[in-house]
């Protein structure tokens, strides 16, 4: 039972960790919120839907697809919701343009595919015994894939050029444009990324979940998880999203209906404890 | 010496938009003129005004981005009902005893999640509507769960009762007003000079001695107060109250009503509500598409117009006042060149 709990909550949070980094690459390259992270997230779930189910295109190819669809939305979602505002001297404006995107992205996942949740098909449809644990695969593969595809994305933006050029835009844009850096490609990129890794976590948690605008409601646990974690670190956000999958999946232990509640709970209750979060290191401002 | 006018075009505005007050006042609740069911719907567009300009005391004056204002207006409205179906307790008193709890709750909340800036505390804000709406959903035996508490009793403060749309419409008018004179004036406030020095710069604010945490945590409570009001009414005016309509969705359009409207101007509340909530009603021939069109319509909007309509008007006006001053310009100087 534990392990079985264990492993469930450590999928979850991958999940959320996923929404959380893409989240904060986001935070850091622009300065604001995307609160239509959580309908990317469902739209990354529907378009893998329809890829493998109507077009019926094999594995290799339906990633492939997958992706260069996710790099089509991340481009145009920051060219329509962040790109006519970023020289607005408000930032709530972005945050309220996001507002206004995750409503129009679920109304119009409503009109393509109706409101009925979809069937998915696991990646393999099996159930493995571990001790006492009885569990479905796909939450083994959720743990190996999302952990891979975090891994790669750290190393792309530490350790190659590519990703100073991000960093560099993401710390300074104007120091950035100076250099020669066109800051439109780092941002583009940015979101690009931010897309895929979302896109890739609703594609996993699609056949645990069904295919449903609910899935949209994600993206809050990855805002409690950056919270927990730690201001604006990828390493809090992903540590921090891990433990909020874990704090949900132990819940059932207690109470089966508060899920939610014990998890903002917890959040509310780290707030009070240590304002900082986990990771969040004490940054004097200056004037 | 110049008489000095006693009727200046100031004042004149001023004597319209009273004449045009009074006259809604008094216009729309007799019967006949508008239908029942449009009654209502003005009714609901006075009472998320009311919610609306707690938000933009906190948001248009302070800066703060909350997504709270639905959850605790669900705690308003939640503990009118239980007080009055439960216990049985006179209405007017429920509100009052919602207030002061709702006063009591944000403080205790606004102390702990202002431990946070920026857009860490929007975070910590959507947690707490989440938790809220948990703890409706799910404690079924005082909210009755995803059901949702029926049969609340009408309003009744002793020497008044409160049957139909229309008194309630009165009732709501006059609540609006003054909630809208009370947010006009706190403008003018060191209170409200000292919230709008937090927005613009809080290291400047707090070398002038504001105590910018305090001072976020009070918006935090007036916010509150007025959410809590607006949710106690909303109990009372529709008699039935389930989670639905305290949600994170729910919080967010309030934010747009603020954007929609202006979010420097507190008139911008008034025009931001109502427009949200009579244009849905004018738009059913869009159907299926309408919510489509609304969440591009908000992205337009920012792009186009981020000051919202009231901005729009200011932006107006002094182009016009500029253009009025040009003119007496130029024929004072025609006149001294003469």
């Amino acid at each position: 039972m534990v392990l079985q709990l264990f492993i469930t909550g450590i999928s979850m949070g991958m999940l959320y960790a996923l929404m959380a980094m893409g989240l904060i690459l986001i935070v850091k390259a622009v300065g604001v919120l995307n609160f239509a992270h959580g309908q990317l997230f469902m739209l990354g779930a529907y378009i893998t839907w329809s890829l493998t189910n109507q077009l019926k295109l094999p594995l290799w190819a339906m990633i492939i697809a997958m992706i260069v669809c996710f790099c089509i939305v991340g481009l145009s979602f920051m060219f329509t919701v962040y790109w006519p505002l970023r020289n607005s001297p408000w930032k709530v404006t972005v945050v309220i343009s996001t507002l206004g995107a995750s409503i129009a992205l679920k109304e119009a996942v409503r009109l393509i595919w109706s409101f009925i949740p979809l069937l998915s098909k696991p990646l393999i449809d099996k159930v493995i015994r571990i001790g006492d644990a009885v569990m479905n695969v796909q939450y083994i593969f959720i743990i190996i894939i999302s952990g891979a595809l975090m891994l790669f994305v750290y190393f792309l933006f530490e350790k190659t050029f590519i990703g100073k050029i991000m960093q560099a835009t993401a710390q300074n844009r104007y120091a950035a444009e100076l250099i020669g850096i066109p800051s439109v490609v780092a941002i583009a990129g940015t979101y690009m990324i931010s897309m895929c890794m979302s896109g890739v976590g609703g594609w996993l948690a699609a056949p645990l979940f069904l295919v449903s605008q609910s899935l949209g409601t994600f993206a809050q646990k990855a805002f409690a998880g950056i919270v927990v974690g730690g201001f604006g670190s990828i390493k809090g956000a992903v540590v921090g999203c891990v433990l909020v999958g874990l704090i949900e999946s132990f819940s059932i232990l207690i109470t089966d209906a508060y899920k939610d509640a014990v998890v903002f709970g917890v959040l509310i209750l780290v707030l009070i404890i240590r304002p900082t979060g986990i990771f969040g290191e004490k940054i004097e401002e200056k004037a | 010496m110049k008489k000095k006018k006693i009727l200046t075009p100031k004042i004149i505005g001023k004597i319209i938009v009273a004449i045009i007050i009074i006259a809604a006042f008094i216009i729309i609740p007799l019967p006949g003129v508008v239908s029942r069911y449009m009654l209502k719907v003005y009714n609901d567009g006075l009472i998320y005004f009311i919610a609306a300009l707690g938000l933009s005391v906190m948001l248009g004056m302070g800066g703060q981005v909350t997504y709270s204002t639905a959850g605790i207006m669900g705690v308003g409205a939640y503990i009118t009902a239980i007080l009055s179906t439960k216990y049985g307790w006179n209405t007017g008193l429920a509100i009052i005893v919602a207030l002061i709890a709702g006063a009591i709750f944000s403080f205790v909340v606004g102390l702990a999640l202002f431990r946070l800036k920026g857009s860490y505390f929007s975070f910590a804000s959507i947690g707490l509507t989440n938790l809220l709406v948990t703890i409706f959903s799910n404690w079924m035996e005082m909210t009755e769960g995803p059901d949702g508490i029926t049969r609340i009793p009408k309003l009744d403060v002793g020497f008044m009762k409160f049957t139909d749309f229309n008194s309630y419409f009165r009732l709501l008018f006059i609540i609006a007003i003054i909630c809208y004179l009370f947010v006009l004036r706190l403008r003018k406030t060191s209170y409200g000079r000292a919230l709008a020095s937090v927005r613009d710069n809080e290291i400047t604010a707090a070398s002038f001695g504001v105590n910018c945490y305090m001072t976020k945590v009070y918006s935090f409570v007036i916010a509150g107060v007025f959410a809590c009001l607006a949710g106690g009414l909303y109990a009372v005016h529709a008699g039935f109250i389930s989670p639905e309509p305290f949600k994170y969705d729910q919080s967010a359009i309030y934010l747009i009503m603020i954007m929609l409207g202006g979010v420097d101007s507190t008139f911008g509340a008034f025009l931001g509500a109502s427009l949200l909530t009579i244009i849905p009603e004018k738009m059913r021939w869009l159907n299926e598409y309408y919510k489509l069109i609304y969440g591009v319509g908000v992205i337009i909007l920012m792009i186009f117009m981020p000051m919202g309509l009231m901005g729009i008007i200011d932006n107006f006006k002094y182009k016009m006042i500029g253009k009025i001053k040009k003119r007496k310009q130029s024929n004072a100087i025609e006149t001294e060149a003469n």
